[in-house]
């Protein structure tokens, strides 16, 4: 079931944005939002969940940016921050909403960063902040929908 | 102990700054396995893109018809546009093609398309719409390309445009895009060349690109703090957050 949702999260990011204008509050970091929600399912078996990271790291370089390995590293970064959150914090609606937050925002300035420090783009602060804030709205909305779903197979 | 740990952080520090420099390199030619890869999953990227979106025949579907909205009409009247434009630039052949994805990462701004180098797309080629210069052909696979639009904030993305001022042209570089007030900016230009509001920004013909094909209008223009040389601020007719369909422009092959 889990890879099924990862699997369709991973094309519904492209899907999406091509249907919903990247100015709007709606921009989609689904897969993100998957790899955050099934971390449950996998905290005692933490080689698959890394490996599960790379791999779709690699699916999504490959479908949508062409950058070799970078959201490879950029998830199990950000997978470093999932399990801190889930290992601190009580598992329910608002916390997860709010951790999300968190690794969203966390992983828009990862990328950030990195591109700065390449000096592969010029970002800047309000840029990145913006991006965040735009970020939110629908993969909250794709938590919450897929919050049962997840928990219902567990 | 402290001090292999800190050996082992020393390491891990260096293999993902080591890996995080080599996958960023943008200019990077993609490897005979991506282009494998990518030719097995674009099709199936473009079958969620298929049912998320419009592109199906219309007359047949009496719901569309019924419930023809403002997306769609929208797309009709992008694609009566393109049919238009085969009638210009008759040294280059079109081919029109359909936007499968979009890189969601804010400053690489790019579109897949489903045509590729199979159709005669090379690197480099010109993409455009009715209203004029999209971008540039990035990447190909067998199937598809990929499109690096105006607005990317790459610093190495850079075109050659000329401004037109009463029939003369003027050489500038375009490279970067202002965000905030959805302006592309051309660099380069001696400050001493009286451009005005209005003035038309064009492809210069320079690389494999035809000359003249329209870009925008000039806004506004600032001096560098060295008092050398200007940056226009220009305006394009071009909604770059929603392409549904382009057309590339291909040499012809005598």
């Amino acid at each position: 079931m889990t890879y099924i949702l990862i699997i369709i999260s991973l094309f519904l990011d492209g899907a999406i944005s091509t249907i919903i204008s990247q100015n709007s509050y709606l921009i989609p970091h689904l897969l993100l939002t998957t790899l955050f929600i099934i971390y449950p399912k996998y905290k005692k078996r933490n080689v698959t969940y890394n490996m599960i990271l790379i791999i779709t790291g690699i699916l999504y370089d490959l479908l949508y940016t062409n950058l070799l390995f970078f959201h490879a590293i950029v998830f199990l970064i950000v997978g470093i921050i999932i399990k801190y959150l889930y290992k601190n914090y009580n598992q329910s609606t608002i916390t997860n909403v709010f951790s999300l937050i968190i690794v969203i925002a966390i992983y828009i300035a990862l990328i950030s960063i990195s591109m700065l420090m390449f000096k592969t783009t010029n970002i800047i602060i309000s840029d990145i902040i913006n991006f965040i804030i735009r970020s939110l709205f629908i993969n909250i909305l794709y938590l919450l929908l897929l919050n049962p779903i997840v928990k219902n197979k567990a | 102990m402290k001090n292999n740990k800190l050996l082992k952080i020393t390491l891990i520090t260096i293999i993902i700054g080591t890996l995080l420099f080599m996958s960023l390199d943008i200019e990077r030619p993609l490897t005979k396995i991506e282009v494998v890869l990518k030719e097995i999953l674009l099709p199936i990227n473009k079958i969620f893109t298929k049912s998320s979106s419009s592109d199906q025949n219309y007359s047949d579907s009496y719901l569309i018809q019924k419930n023809l909205n403002i997306s769609m009409e929208q797309e009709i009247k992008e694609l009566k546009d393109l049919l238009d434009l085969k009638n210009t630039h008759s040294e280059f052949e079109k081919e029109n093609a359909k936007v499968i994805s979009r890189n969601n990462q804010f400053w690489l701004n790019s579109i897949t398309i489903d045509k590729g180098s199979n159709d005669g797309i090379k690197t480099e080629s010109a993409v455009i719409t009715s209203n004029g210069l999209v971008g540039k052909i990035s990447k190909t696979t067998p199937n598809f390309s990929e499109v690096k639009l105006l607005t990317s904030d790459d610093v190495t993305y850079k075109t050659s445009v000329v401004i037109r001022i009463n029939e003369k042209d003027y050489y500038a570089i375009l490279n970067g895009y202002d965000k905030e007030n959805n302006l592309l900016k051309v660099t380069a230009i001696d400050k001493n060349i009286p451009i005005h509001e209005n003035d038309s920004v064009l492809t210069s013909g320079l690389g494999n690109m035809p000359r003249g094909i329209y870009i925008g209008k000039v806004i506004s223009s600032k001096i560098d703090n060295y008092d050398l040389s200007k940056t226009l601020y220009v305006k394009t007719e071009q909604d770059f957050n929603s392409i549904n369909y382009v057309t590339i422009l291909k040499e012809k092959i005598n």
